[in-house]
């Protein structure tokens, strides 16, 4: 420890802020700290605070949007908890993060996270692989300019994936490596839906499904007790596992922990099951033989009919379908979709969770030019900023 | 009864005849004394030397090896029945006992024989129980099937049950003013902290939502109209104590009850609705048995079915005396659809008894443990499920589980101590809190092996196999815990038994298809809605545990019709009990078929391998069933789902308008504010060490003081980079300090310098100008002049140019780590 440390550490937190009315450039400030996560320089400022000043606070917000940080800290941080079980905040660059990040800089429709061919790639060396998370930790350690470092790919023609196996965020490495590995493929389900539905699978418990697709390796009776299956383990599994379904062909390969494993999908039959399923679909078979035997990767929305049908699915597309990328699009295209992306940006920027009747009616005002503005991330930053700005 | 069979196909096996090698067995360890009067039931023990004429044929010789020298003693039938009529243990010809048994005698499904049933009815039954008499006989009965009927799958003749509709049952109301006069001033104060949409913790379902239609419409899945006590609000509070409200959970419950039955007396019971399109209904009794056996059990030396369903003693109905009759002690209770549930209790059996598990497994040096288990939970170790031991040191046999693997002891000659370690414990984690079969097999040649749902596990035995000649025969059968009741395992057996063979891996898989428990099919006649006389569609029904019924495999059959030519449409199926309809586990509302047609064989037709459960609510005897269907033939009946209420957002209340910066936006803030680049010099290490440390989140309210030394301890590093890049005259970062001369000492300044040369610049470029809500420059330069000179920082007698960088970079962390910054 150097000398000087102790002594220093006395005056700290004495200047603390005092309180005022806030005046443009107050909002300006606030709005650039919210967005960019620095404070603006101070030509920055001015600009910004004229710009407030004549009724302009959005293209205040969008000034501010310019700097750097707003994709190397703001947007960074906005999505990396989403790639990890653990929702880290501390886990490492990554192709998911890469892709969301260039996905709201080149203000690409976000809905297509959830099933368009996007990759995101920095041009660090080694190159982006389906095997190593390398080239995103080698940007992270150079500190790269995420805001013109990446450069758009796909994850067909850097991973090979095969065109049909590619569904956006959803089978980049990153996700694979949290959400496919071991178990059943279920968790990929939950975490889209926690981190792009803002719903765990609490809130969407729904006992009144047909139980028909929930599969052999579900306890009907835990501990002995059919009670807790028919009152609670139904309620998530009978809408899920039919959903879940997209994801029969994937499988993690390797260990999670290091640096070497890679997402598997099954193009022809598996040895292990006859069919393209992978075996993990299949697993503990005995603990309900009449339970569902998954034979491919159909996905039915159940939660189309029932409580959950006013999470707003669209109606123009068909409730069912083969494969991950259909199964992601019926999620991106629903309501809470676009809901959802407001309610985070709102907490994101506002540092809170509406309060009042005012916060709710502006994340109604949110969601609305979000999906008349293309579903452009940006815009509901900036409509964020605004809002909560100060007076 | 009609001609029609259906072949069980899960059941591919029944028994093979080798129980002579195991009766024969018996012969020398029948002295063994028990507190009942069993009786050894080999030939020469039976105190009947027959001397007959010989058995005209190979049926007949089966008949006197498993029937005859069972039941001949003067302590079973033979009191009676070596004279009375029907004289089917008459000591004089074989052959005319043979004739006589043979009409009390159906090898297709032993427990239906009249034989066992007369016995079931109480007829002069030599055990405590008449369950366990006519168990046993069947066993017997079932043996000689084995050898005369040869392996194969048991047939079942279905019986056509009456024809009646369904009952009455009381439904919920579409206003929900009743619930909310009732039910819901509990629900609303008691559970809305969590099941509501906007609750900190939201927990689905939203019985406590403001909106009173929306917890109505949560609630419905969650209350019994028709018995109020199995309302699941009510069991929740009872039975699992959640989130009681007061200080008894039991006063909870009743007032959740008597609130529901509050409500239940305001409604009138009706039929099911006209509209449905119902089958006729039916009991599970009045289905039809499902034939026996299938379990390969010629070498079972004790077995435990646990049919009696009340009393404190679980019998032991093997057939191979003397029987280990199990006493139940401390907390144990009977599961329905046959099983126990152990609490920390144990059931024990005699030492006199158990020493037949001695005595027959040492004489062929072979065993096999199998059993049907539901662990509690898989957090339980060191606990014994079935021992043959007598204390915590000392065992011939123990399945024990040890978290979520299974645990087998074993004494096995001098291969394992007395305790029988080394132990042998499942690979990969197997055990679930689930229904399991589990086998353990030890045979010479192959040593100890764990099947679990009758696959093999990956696990090696350890020690070198060798004989059970150390066995001793002392010890007891204890289920449930050890002999010293120091072991408790919580779970459910729902069979249990002990071979004196090492069963191979298809036997075991054959014991393990052959499931566990009562099976019936419950054909539900849907001839008029089909204008189809002897038509039906059959579930196998079987009791799945205490609280529910297992409904699977469905299938059509016309019981009047080989060939069906008409073909009809079917959807939409569900089951209903007591006059309602379900929400819950509708596994057959999806099917979408056509039955008739090609696909009918004399079969059936079969339309799902799928099964669901539906709840016990009155009792098995009570319970009625009936099908609805969506589609059936002509009739329809759409099934609606209620239409949801819309979303509307959640308000969580007044939270602090401001915030902290988090670590990135910290460190990403301070680069900026310093113009050092995060990757300059040791920064980015010092970044990775302390980030952790920093704040994780912006929430203000999560502040800790850690988190204000970790600020610290960035800032001091950036100011430090930031001096020492102005002292090197690093271009690379543009400085701040730009009329410092760090190569005079501090004390050559005056303090009008470190106010223009340091602290002015700090306030400029960190606090930033004509914003209303900064801080005071005035006071923000008070503070740093009290730092520069009242503590001396300043002064110096000594090193005095490396106290100017010093003091520099003091006053820079001072700024730079101060709320102005992590404040936003």
């Amino acid at each position: 420890m150097k000398g000087y440390r102790g002594i220093i550490l006395i005056a700290l937190a004495i200047v603390v802020p005092t309180t005022a009315t806030a005046n443009s450039r107050d909002q300006a400030q606030r709005i650039h700290n919210r967005l960019a996560g620095v404070p603006a320089d101070a030509a920055t400022l001015s600009d910004m605070t004229a710009l407030i000043e004549s009724n302009k606070a959005d293209e205040a917000a969008e000034l501010a949007m310019e700097n750097p940080a707003f994709y190397n800290v703001t947007i960074k941080q906005f999505a990396t908890p989403w790639t990890n079980e653990a929702q880290d905040v501390f886990a490492p660059l990554n192709d998911y993060t890469a892709t969301i990040i260039g996905v709201v800089r080149d203000e690409i429709d976000f809905r297509r996270i959830l099933y368009s061919d996007l990759l995101y790639v920095g041009s660090a060396s080694p190159a982006a692989s389906p095997s190593s998370n390398a080239h995103y930790v080698a940007l992270e350690n150079q500190h790269a300019d995420l805001s013109t470092a990446l450069t758009e790919s796909s994850q067909a023609s850097q991973y090979g994936t095969p065109a049909e196996a590619v569904a956006g965020v959803l089978t980049t490495r990153a996700a694979a490596n949290a959400f496919f590995y071991a178990g059943t493929n279920r968790a990929m389900l939950r975490f889209t839906m926690m981190n792009h539905m803002c719903r765990d699978l609490e809130q969407v418990k729904d006992t009144t499904r047909p139980s028909d697709r929930i599969r052999q390796d579900i306890s009907r009776s835990p501990g002995g007790d059919s009670r807790i299956f028919r009152n609670s383990c139904i309620g998530c599994h009978s809408g899920m596992d039919p959903l879940a379904q997209a994801f029969a062909y994937y499988d993690w390969e390797g260990d999670q922990e290091g640096n070497g494993g890679r997402m598997v999908y099954n193009n022809s039959n598996d040895p292990n099951t006859g069919s393209r399923v992978q075996g993990k679909y299949l697993i503990n078979s005995n603990n309900f033989p009449w339970g569902y035997i998954t034979p491919d990767n159909r996905w039915d929305n159940y939660w189309r009919k029932g409580p959950n049908a006013n999470l707003g699915w669209d109606l123009s597309l068909p409730g069912s379908g083969e494969g991950a990328a259909s199964m992601g699009k019926e999620l991106a295209h629903s309501e809470v979709f676009a809901t959802c992306q407001a309610e985070k940006v709102f907490q994101t920027v506002c540092l809170r969770k509406p309060a009042d009747n005012a916060d709710t009616a502006e994340l109604v005002n949110m969601t609305n030019h979000f999906k008349n503005d293309n579903y452009r991330v940006k815009t509901l930053f900036s409509d964020a900023a605004t809002y909560c700005m100060g007076e | 009864m009609t001609n029609f069979q259906r072949t069980d196909c899960r059941i591919p096996a029944l028994l093979a005849g080798l129980l002579f090698t195991l009766l024969s067995g018996c012969g020398g360890s029948g002295s063994g004394a028990d507190t009942h009067s069993n009786v050894d039931t080999s030939d020469s023990d039976s105190g009947v030397n027959y001397t007959g004429p010989a058995p005209r044929n190979a049926d007949t010789s089966a008949f006197k090896i498993y029937i005859w020298n069972n039941l001949v003693s003067e302590q079973r039938c033979g009191a009676c029945h070596r004279n009375q009529q029907p004289d089917f243990v008459q000591t004089g010809d074989i052959n005319a006992a043979y004739a006589a048994a043979n009409p009390l005698i159906n090898l297709n499904q032993p427990a239906a024989s009249r034989m066992v049933q007369k016995v079931a009815g109480n007829h002069n039954c030599w055990e405590a129980d008449p369950q366990i008499c006519a168990d046993q006989i069947s066993t017997w009965i079932s043996a000689w099937a084995g050898e005369t009927v040869g392996l194969g799958g048991g047939t079942t003749e279905l019986n056509t049950p009456p024809l009646y509709d369904p009952g009455d049952s009381k439904n919920f109301p579409v206003d929900s003013g009743l619930f909310e006069t009732t039910v819901y001033p509990l629900l609303e104060p008691h559970c809305s902290e969590c099941h509501q949409s906007d609750a900190t913790t939201a927990q689905a379902p939203y019985l406590a939502a403001n909106d009173v239609d929306e917890a109505y419409s949560a609630a419905q899945s969650k209350i019994d109209l028709n018995q109020p006590e199995l309302s699941r609000l009510v069991e929740r509070l009872r039975e699992d104590n959640h989130n009681c409200w007061s200080d008894s959970c039991s006063d909870d419950a009743d007032d959740m009850e008597d609130a529901i039955h509050d409500m239940a007396n305001n409604i009138t019971a009706t039929a099911p609705d006209d509209d449905l399109v119902l089958s006729k209904a039916l009991t599970v009794d009045e289905g039809t048995l499902a034939a026996g056996g299938g379990r390969y059990e010629s070498n079972v030396v004790a077995r435990y079915e646990f049919k009696t369903g009340e009393g404190l003693i679980a019998y032991d109905s093997s057939g191979v005396d003397p029987a280990i009759h199990l006493q139940f002690s401390g907390d144990v209770a009977w599961e329905g659809g046959w099983g126990i549930r152990l609490n920390g209790g144990k059931a024990q059996g005699s030492t006199q008894a158990s020493k037949k598990l001695t005595d027959l497994i040492a004489a062929t040096g072979e065993l096999t443990l199998e059993a049907w288990l539901v662990p509690a939970s898989t957090g339980q170790g060191d606990a014994h499920i079935i021992s043959y031991s007598a204390g915590t040191m000392a065992r011939n046999l123990t399945l024990a589980q040890g978290g979520s693997n299974y645990v087998t002891y074993q004494r096995i000659g001098e291969a394992t101590d007395s305790n029988g370690e080394p132990l042998l414990a499942t690979a990969n984690d197997p055990l679930q809190a689930s229904l399991q079969h589990v086998a353990v097999t030890f045979d010479p040649v192959n040593g100890r092996r764990i099947y679990i749902n009758g696959e093999r596990n990956d696990t090696t035995d350890p020690v070198t196999p060798g004989l059970l000649n150390t066995w001793d025969d002392t010890f007891a059968l204890v289920l449930g815990n050890e002999a010293s009741s120091d072991r408790p395992w919580e779970g459910v057996i729902r069979f249990a038994a002990i071979h004196n063979r090492a069963l191979t891996g298809e036997r075991i898989r054959t014991n393990f298809a052959a499931g566990v428990g009562e099976r019936y099919f419950l054909p539900f006649y849907i001839g008029h809605l089909i204008d189809q006389p002897g038509a039906y569609l059959v579930f196998e029904v079987s009791r799945f545990d205490n609280y529910s019924y297992l409904f699977a495999a469905p299938y059509f059959i016309n019981l009047e019709q080989q060939i069906v030519e008409a073909e009809v449409a079917l959807q939409g199926l569900r089951l209903g009990v007591n006059g309602r309809v379900p929400d819950v586990a509708q596994s057959f509302a999806m099917v979408d078929t056509l039955i008739g047609g090609d696909g009918y064989s004399e079969q059936g037709e079969t339309l799902s391998r799928l099964g669901t459960l539906l709840p016990v609510e009155q009792g098995q005897e009570n319970d009625e069933f009936f099908l609805t269907f969506e589609r059936l033939g002509s009739h329809t009946n759409v099934h609606t789902d209620p239409q949801p209420l819309p979303l509307t957002p959640n308000q969580y209340g007044e939270q602090p308008l401001p915030g902290l910066r988090n670590f990135a936006e910290i460190n990403a803030t301070m680069s900026h504010l310093t113009g050092v680049p995060e990757g300059y010099g040791e920064v980015p290490e010092t970044y990775l060490r302390l980030r952790a440390q920093l704040p994780s989140e912006e929430n203000i309210e999560a502040f800790l003081t850690a988190h204000q030394v970790g600020v610290a301890q960035l800032a001091i590093e950036y100011c430090n980079a930031l001096v020492e890049a102005e002292r090197n005259s690093d271009v690379s970062i543009e400085p701040l300090f730009v009329d410092m001369n760090y190569n005079l000492g501090a004390d050559t300044f005056s303090q009008q310098n470190w106010k223009d040369w340091v602290i002015s610049p700090l306030f400029d470029r960190m606090v930033g100008n004509g914003q209303a809500s900064q801080p005071d420059r005035n006071g923000v330069e008070s503070e740093l002049e009290n730092l520069l000179f009242d503590t001396n920082l300043t002064q110096c007698s000594s090193d005095c140019v490396v106290r100017t960088a010093t003091a520099t970079k003091a006053a820079c962390a001072a700024v730079l780590g101060s709320a102005t910054m992590l404040f936003q």
